[in-house]
Order: structure tokens, then C-alpha cells, then sequence
């Protein structure tokens, strides 16, 4: 994830059941981006960022823009595009997670790859987390999230959670925007 | 470097006299506390003189005028507010030794203006500092600002930052020459918005460029109508950092009175520019990209009309104990320069799983066996997905209660469930209520 997110101008899908360690992947993503004193937006279509979890986990909330949707879909694609244009933040990210696979699923391609030309522009790596694959050809790099386990501690009557632990799978790997210009034309290219 | 001159006879003084005393020293002066005025003296050195004899010279100027003042300079404009205010004498604070001067203080002296809190509140921080045995700024200066934030919460951590003399901030300048508003009882009543708007255009151009001619830009704006049958319309805003450009300055007035319709002509109309200095800021080749202050407030009104006030800007965790001690606090970029990586965000030292907030609680069905949750389901709800499922795996119950003697007051048994259909979240029934709601999912 961090070979991903250091290349910029990214779009990257990350996408998983619930429960499958999504959030977590992300906190930890912006607790480095923060930990460099870069700014990272984060547009939350259901209100679900969770500040304490995040200050947990180590993300400077001073460097956070939280925008709250409130359940609204279509201000979350406005707002992203807003944030995606106006640049300045290192990492976008765009939750929806919670919201229905069936809405998410109808959400016109068109925006994604509207994002992703406005990433390219912005200099940013912009992560959309989706509860199902949605965007298609618009992402750069997609990753699902996949539960192996989860650990609790302690006897039955005083238990604690400890632990879950999740994989990420590369379901498709980053290609630059040099390189699918190159594949365009025909070219191969090297990379180290 | 800034001055601060204060008043010291204030029932007998003239302020206006003292403002007026004070704007032939520098053009951006802040009138502070109704007592006291604060000079920004950038630049002023071949004019005024070196700055170390400065105050020496203010005092003796402002006796000739039978003006009975302290003065005190110092390289933020707080410092020099608590020094003139609290110190016997006239004094020139050398950068880096504003802890050494002001350790003496009495905290009693501290401005509940510059810490921008209530007089109230500012008695009960000090009532608690006098009772740990801090009296003066010294000793307060130098407690773990992660303890004064867990105790005293971000107010006490705003006035730490103040004893230790080492806040930055812009003065709110108020020029005495120069007024930047514009006002006009309107020969054909205006019953538009649109109308208005082209109006108020005409108004802001003029003054962005009266700002621009004192080498000034715009800090905040007032806007107040008058309608023909009697009521007023008043907007009032004022931004995190001065913006002088005239498009970005059109942009935010339309996006703040985009919501205005006019239930009677418009009669009067007023528009005030608030002058604040303007920015200089020298990026470096290695620090990260910051958003640009001025977009950024254009963008944040534009999301802002979207998603309403209040929604965004960054969060913020207050000291309490209560389920989602949460607030969303400005978005400035400018401030998170000027202090170090806030100390109260420590990571927690147990790793802790993510957890996704459902606002609000999502109420859900709960079936018990044996005193344990066995079964829980809910219906989708709206757009968001609902959960249902056997309980696999139960943590708890862990109660939690607060705030008993408010009407904030909660109490609840919270439950950390693996269900069957593959969520990890948490439950808790509410025992004021006696409804089981769903708080939080892992992820």
C-alpha cells in the first residue's frame, strides 16, 4: 500500500466486507501522511469517521479536513470533486463503505474517471473505499481487503477484542500514467 | 515585533485619544480589550527608532500628552499585551525571553480575550491552577502541555500558551484613517438577490482596491440590509487568513447570501471589509504542499453550502468521557504551522481495532440468552446497509455512565459482538431507555 501511495497522482480502490480491516489500512495511511505534516481530506458519506479511533492510530487531526455527508451521496462526488481540484492535500480520501452495495454500484462511471484525471492533475492519491469493486477502469490500483482472523483475549466472562487481523489483495496493480500512455502507443517500459 | 500600550489611569483616559496617539506610530493598529492598543511595528524602525528604546519613548511621548501609559514590546502581540498590562514598568521583551519576563505573573492576569473563553470559565481554570499551587505563569508555563489538555482540556492548553509568551496570531487591525465600508440608502429598492448581488459587487471592488492601496487585505466581512418593511438581513464572517482578492472575496459573499430571499424590497444596504495584514508566507524546497489559504476558504464555503455549516473542517477530541467526545473545529492551515504536533494525540499505547461511528445509533433488535446477546438484527436503514446475525462471539457487558447531575446525563452496557454475518461492531443497550442500539462497527 505504501509503495502505492508513494508513486502520487494515484487513484486507488480499496474495497472489502465489512469488518475487513479497510479502516484500519486507511488510519494507518493517514497517520504517516500526517506524521510528514501533509494535509489529507477526508470526505465521509455516512459520517462514520471515527476521531478518537484515528487519534488511536496515530493521525494528527490538525492536518485532517473532515467533511461530513451526512447520508448524502451525490454532496459526497461533489464535494471529492471540489476537494480534488482545489488541490493542496496530499491524500483524498472517499468513504463509502457503509452505504449499500446496490447504490454504490449505480454511481455513473463517469466520476471515477473524472477523479482520477483531477489525482493526476492534484498531485494527490485519492482512496475510494467502497464496500464492492465500482470503479473499473477509472482506479489506478485496486486492493480488497480480506478478514483472516480475529483475536480476543481472556476468559468468556471479561473478554476483550484484540485484533483483527485482515490481507489485502492487489487486484489490480498500479500502472502510471506514463505507462498507459506508453502501452497506448504500443511501447513497453522498463521498470525497476 | 509588536507594542502594546496600555492605559493606565482607563476611567480617567481618553481610548479614542489613545487609538489616535498610538496610529502615528504604525498604520495597523488593534484595539484590544477597550484599555489597551496593539502596534505592529514591522517596518516602523527607521521611523520610530530601534525598537529597544521604543517603549521608553511611547511612555514619555504620552506624558506630554497627559496620557498616564505603560508600554511593552515583544515579538508576538500577546506577550506584549500581558507584559504592559502585569509589569511595573516600560519594557522591551528580547525574542526568546518572553517566559523569562512574564514568569512573574500572576495567571490571574491572564486575558480571557486573547484565550478566547468566558470570564467564568477563565475563573474556574485559574480556581483549579491555584489549587494545584500555580499562582504565576512560570510554573504554569512549564507543566506537560499533555496534562493540561487531559485535565484542563483545549482552553487550558490556549492559556498555557499564553503564559509562555509564545502564541502567534494576526492583530485585527482597525485603521483610524481609513474606513473600508461602503453604505447607500438605494434609490430604487433592490427586490432580487441577483439585483443585490451586483450591488454589493460594485461595493466590494471599490474596497479591495481601497484594501489593496494601504497594502492591506480583507480579514472578515459585515454585510446589513435594511428591507422596506422594517427587518434587516446581517451576515458577518471572518476568515481564518486575509484574502485580497477580489474574486475569491465575490465568490464567498455569494455563496453566504445564497440562501437570502428577500421578503421586501431592499432599501439600505452597508458592506464593510475587516483590513488584516496581508499574508507572506516563504515555502520551503522540502516541506510538503499546503492547500492555498484563499482557495481554500473558497472551497470550503462552496462545500460548505452543500453540506451545511458545521460539517466540515477538522475534528477535534474533547476531554470527556462521554460516547463521541467529538467536535469539528475550524480548518486553518496556517495555525498547524505555528505549533508542534498536537500533544493530547499521543497514540494509544494498546492497539486498538478501527472502529466506523454510526451517527446516530442505529436501534437494533436484540435477542438474549443466559444474560448474552445471541441474536442481533436491524432493517437497512436508508442508504446504509443494516446488520443481522448470531452472536459468534460476545464481549461484555461493559458499563459505562456520566454527566449524572446534567441533562447530558448516560448510561449504558456496551457489548463488543462477532456476529454470523461476518460484522464485528459494537452494541449497547441503553439503560435509560432500555433500547438496544448499534454504536460502532470494526473495521
Amino acid at each position: 500500500m505504501t509503495e502505492m501511495t508513494e508513486k502520487r497522482r494515484a487513484f486507488i480502490e480499496i474495497s472489502g466486507e465489512r469488518s475487513s480491516g479497510k479502516t484500519g489500512l486507511i488510519l494507518s495511511e493517514l497517520a504517516q501522511a500526517t506524521a510528514r505534516r501533509e494535509f489529507c481530506a477526508v470526505i465521509d458519506a455516512t459520517d462514520s469517521f471515527d476521531p478518537v479511533s484515528a487519534r488511536n492510530a496515530g493521525v494528527d487531526l490538525n492536518h485532517i479536513l473532515w467533511i461530513c455527508c451526512t447520508g448524502k451521496l451525490d454532496s459526497a462526488l461533489k464535494a471529492a470533486d471540489y476537494i480534488l481540484h482545489a488541490g493542496g492535500f496530499s491524500h483524498v480520501v472517499l468513504d463509502i463503505c457503509d452505504i449499500r452495495p446496490e447504490i454504490v454500484a449505480r454511481i455513473p462511471r463517469s466520476y471515477w474517471f473524472r477523479f482520477r484525471f483531477a489525482t493526476e492533475k492534484s498531485g494527490a492519491v485519492f482512496l475510494l473505499i467502497t464496500p464492492v469493486p465500482c470503479s473499473g477502469a477509472g482506479s489506478s490500483a485496486a486492493v480488497e481487503c480480506v478478514r483472516e482472523k480475529v483475536e480476543w483475549s481472556g476468559s468468556p466472562e471479561y473478554r476483550l477484542l484484540e485484533t483483527v487481523c485482515a490481507r489485502t489483495l492487489i487486484r489490480k496493480a498500479f500502472r502510471s500514467a506514463a505507462m498507459i500512455k506508453a502501452g497506448n502507443r504500443g511501447i513497453t517500459l522498463k521498470t525497476s | 515585533m509588536f507594542c502594546c500600550i496600555y492605559a493606565i489611569d482607563k476611567d480617567n483616559s481618553d481610548y479614542q485619544a489613545l487609538v489616535a496617539f498610538a496610529a502615528r506610530f504604525s498604520p495597523l493598529v488593534e484595539e484590544t480589550g477597550g484599555d489597551s492598543v496593539v502596534l505592529d511595528l514591522e517596518g516602523t524602525e527607521l521611523l520610530n527608532g530601534p525598537f529597544t528604546d521604543f517603549p521608553g519613548r511611547i511612555t514619555r511621548l504620552a506624558e506630554r500628552e497627559r496620557m498616564a501609559v505603560r508600554a511593552a514590546v515583544a515579538a508576538n502581540p500577546d506577550a506584549a499585551f500581558h507584559a504592559a498590562h502585569g509589569l511595573p514598568e516600560s519594557v522591551f521583551i528580547e525574542p526568546g525571553k518572553e517566559a523569562e519576563y512574564l514568569g512573574d505573573l500572576p495567571v490571574e492576569n491572564i486575558s480571557h480575550l486573547l484565550a478566547d473563553i468566558t470570564v467564568e470559565r477563565l475563573g474556574e481554570i485559574v480556581g483549579t491552577l491555584n489549587s494545584w499551587g500555580i499562582s504565576t505563569f512560570g510554573p504554569l508555563a512549564a507543566l506537560p502541555t499533555t496534562g493540561i489538555s487531559e485535565r484542563l482540556g483545549p482552553e487550558g492548553v490556549r492559556i498555557q500558551q499564553l503564559a509562555k509568551g509564545k502564541t502567534r496570531r494576526s492583530i485585527i487591525v482597525k485603521s483610524t484613517g481609513a474606513v473600508f465600508s461602503l453604505s447607500e440608502r438605494l434609490e430604487h429598492p433592490v427586490s432580487s438577490r441577483e439585483t443585490l448581488l451586483l450591488v454589493l459587487a460594485g461595493y466590494l471592488e471599490k474596497l479591495t482596491a481601497y484594501l489593496k492601496a494601504h497594502h492591506l487585505a480583507a480579514a472578515g466581512f459585515e454585510l446589513e440590509t435594511r428591507l422596506a418593511d422594517g427587518s434587516t438581513y446581517a451576515r458577518k464572517i471572518q476568515f481564518p487568513s486575509p484574502i485580497k482578492e477580489y474574486r475569491t472575496l465575490k465568490k464567498i459573499l455569494e455563496l453566504e447570501i445564497e440562501g437570502f430571499s428577500p421578503s421586501s424590497p431592499v432599501t439600505w444596504v452597508r458592506l464593510e471589509l475587516n483590513p488584516g495584514k496581508t499574508r507572506m508566507i516563504q515555502s520551503g524546497l522540502f516541506t510538503p504542499d499546503t492547500p492555498e489559504p484563499e482557495k481554500t476558504e473558497l472551497v470550503l464555503a462552496r462545500i460548505g453550502k452543500i453540506v451545511g455549516q458545521g460539517k466540515i473542517g477538522s475534528p477535534e477530541v474533547e476531554n470527556s468521557h462521554r460516547p463521541d467526545p467529538v467536535r469539528i473545529k475550524r480548518f486553518d492551515t496556517g495555525s498547524v504551522f505555528r505549533k508542534n504536533r498536537h500533544m493530547d494525540q499521543s497514540p494509544s499505547a494498546r492497539k486498538q481495532p478501527a472502529t466506523r461511528k454510526l451517527r446516530p445509533p442505529l436501534a437494533v433488535m436484540v435477542w438474549m440468552g443466559e444474560n448474552r446477546p445471541i441474536r442481533v438484527q436491524t432493517t437497512d436503514s436508508g442508504i446504509r446497509k443494516g446488520v443481522s446475525g448470531k452472536v459468534l462471539v460476545s464481549a461484555g457487558p461493559w458499563l459505562t455512565s456520566g454527566e449524572w447531575w446534567s441533562k447530558g446525563k448516560w448510561e449504558r452496557e456496551e457489548w463488543d459482538l462477532q456476529l454470523s454475518d461476518g460484522t464485528i461492531c459494537r452494541v449497547y443497550h441503553d439503560l435509560q431507555s432500555n433500547r438496544w442500539y448499534l454504536d460502532a462497527i470494526y473495521d
